[in-house]
């Protein structure tokens, strides 16, 4: 089921993030990083910030991280959000990448048990023939 | 003093009004409302003004009010670039710059503001909503990685470092009741203020969620309004009639890797519960020679009330995590606080304009505020944190 029933705001196919588009659409979590000095770098951008490179690659990673905060909004500022009620974001940093930080959604836990700190993984919303979104699950630690 | 010292030494406003109320005089009425009543403030004939500086885009540039005002001889105009009302002192810093080098005699810095609705920030940062469509026209737009997934105003992009913030700390949304409750307390003496009703932490508490742990109670006032200030030299500021309000040190600047727009989330994760502004401030107390010890009253970004507990940290008024109890414990009232802050009531209470802290600054040591702190000799104003770049100012007596 979709996270948001009617889908509003889909991201750009062209331009420096299209390898992360058509990543996601095939169902994996790619970031760019420095081929030379190995930076992660997200949003996409032209030159590492560390060393200046303009020598990139989008490389694959686990879908793996953790929730660094979150929000539940109680506005519906676009129509689409009409009668959705309230909803979460949340800001996962990677496994990987710490410092690199995806705004998603968590789907299957309801907005009382979202939590800073839990554990999450990658699952992937398919929009339409071209697009596909990276929400997140949480990740039950065994003990 | 070998150096020219930058001086303010008038402020003018309009009325402030609810968004759209306005609306039917346009800002450039607005602003050369706000810019005639400096000079008159100060004394001095409109047409010595000879410079403007503004920030956040302001779509009025030194030109056209040039142009309007019939001024003889226009010799500065600039731009505070980047950050939107986060740099709104470095208008002050350009304005400063320029009387202090001889560029130009009188700067006036302004900004007016008609928040009509494709400019409310109380809805969508995208304006009109396109069911489907592709984010944008512009494929190196970064809101392409938070908008799909509804991210969508400064209510709820703040709301995130305010969660981490009590994830971190133990900060409570009490505390930020406690922020609520300090600005309508200040508002509720000031008659230019628009929202002038006392409010308790009750009231605050029952307040509906904007975006939890954003309560409609913690959020700024959407209006319309005009500030201005008029910058020059200490010595031409002798032949004046207000008393002088120095300014001791205006800087611009950002932490390394803050993101311009926050929207993306992606400040690194060590910065993430901070309004980005302690290396900023370390400089600004740095250059002056002051402490924040020596501050007497502080105008703080009041945009969502999270923001003072985090500034409170940022600026060394207290350590990380430790805003909360602060505010609390040490108090923030112009009366009983041990940091006054936003006198006038702040952003959350008299108005949005960004520059009517700066105003009230000037007020406090001119000793002309309606929350008047006593013996107070020097003033911090802060543009908002949690962008970049963002700016800081110190006035004196
Ligand atoms: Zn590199």
């Amino acid at each position: 089921m979709a996270f948001f029933p009617i889908p509003f705001h889909l991201p750009s196919l062209e331009g420096p993030a299209a390898p992360y588009w058509a990543a996601t659409r095939e169902g994996r979590l790619v970031v760019q990083r420095c081929a030379d000095c190995q930076a992660w770098r997200h949003p996409p951008g032209p030159v590492c910030w560390r060393c200046r490179s303009a020598n990139a690659a989008f490389e694959p990673v686990s879908g793996k991280g953790e929730i660094l905060s979150y929000t539940i909004v109680h506005q519906e500022l676009v129509p689409e959000l009409a009668g959705v009620g309230p909803y979460n974001v949340i800001v996962v940093s990677l496994a990987e990448a710490p410092d690199v930080h995806i705004v998603s959604n968590l789907v299957g836990t309801p907005n009382a048990e979202i939590a800073v700190g839990l554990p999450v993984e990658v699952v992937f919303e398919v929009v339409d023939a071209e697009v596909a979104l990276p929400r997140f699950r949480r990740v039950e630690v065994s003990s | 003093m070998a150096r020219a010292e930058p001086c303010i030494v008038g402020i003018g406003q309009t009325e402030y009004a609810f968004r759209g109320q306005l609306a039917h005089r346009g800002a450039l009425s607005l602003a050369l409302e706000a810019v005639k009543n400096a000079a008159a403030d100060a004394g001095l004939p409109i047409d010595a003004i000879d410079g403007f500086a503004s920030f956040s885009d302001d779509p009025l540039d030194g030109g056209v009010l040039a142009f309007e005002l019939g001024l003889p001889e226009l010799r500065y105009s600039a731009m505070a670039w980047g950050g939107g009302g986060a740099n709104a002192m470095g208008a002050l810093v350009l304005a400063a710059d320029a009387v202090r080098s001889g560029s130009a005699n009188y700067v006036v810095v302004f900004r007016a503001i008609i928040m009509d609705e494709t400019k409310r920030f109380g809805k969508s940062l995208s304006g009109p909503a396109f069911s489907g469509k592709r984010t944008t026209s512009d494929p190196f737009s970064m809101v392409q990685f938070s908008m799909p997934f509804g991210l969508l105003s400064p209510a709820q992009t703040y709301a995130l470092s305010a969660r981490r913030h009590m994830a971190l700390y133990g900060t409570t949304t009490e505390h930020f009741g406690h922020v609520a409750v300090a600005m309508r307390r200040h508002a509720a003496r000031n008659p230019i203020a628009l929202r002038r009703t006392p409010i308790t932490l009750d009231d605050h508490a029952a307040s509906p969620f904007i975006a939890d742990p954003i309560r409609r109670l913690d959020c700024c006032q959407e209006n319309d309004g005009a500030c201005a200030y008029l910058v020059t030299t200490a010595e031409r500021a002798r032949d004046l009639r207000r008393p002088t309000v120095r300014v001791l040190n205006a800087v611009m600047g950002g932490m390394p890797r803050w993101p311009s727009d926050p929207a993306s989330q992606n400040m690194r994760t060590a910065d993430f519960a901070t309004g980005g502004q302690a290396p900023l401030a370390r400089r600004l107390f740095g250059e002056a020679g002051v402490k924040p010890d020596d501050v007497d009253v502080a105008l703080l970004f009041d945009n969502f009330t999270p923001q003072i507990v985090m500034s409170l940290e940022d600026l060394g008024f207290c350590k990380p995590g430790e805003g909360g109890p602060f505010i609390v414990d040490q108090g923030i009232s112009w009366d009983r606080g041990k940091l006054p802050i936003n006198t006038h009531g702040g952003l959350h209470s008299e108005a949005y304009v960004h520059m009517n802290h700066v105003l009230e600054g000037i007020r406090q040591i001119r000793g002309t505020s309606t929350a008047q702190v006593a013996n107070c000799e020097i003033a911090l104003v802060a543009g908002t944190p949690g962008r970049s770049p963002t700016s800081l100012a110190l006035l004196a007596r």
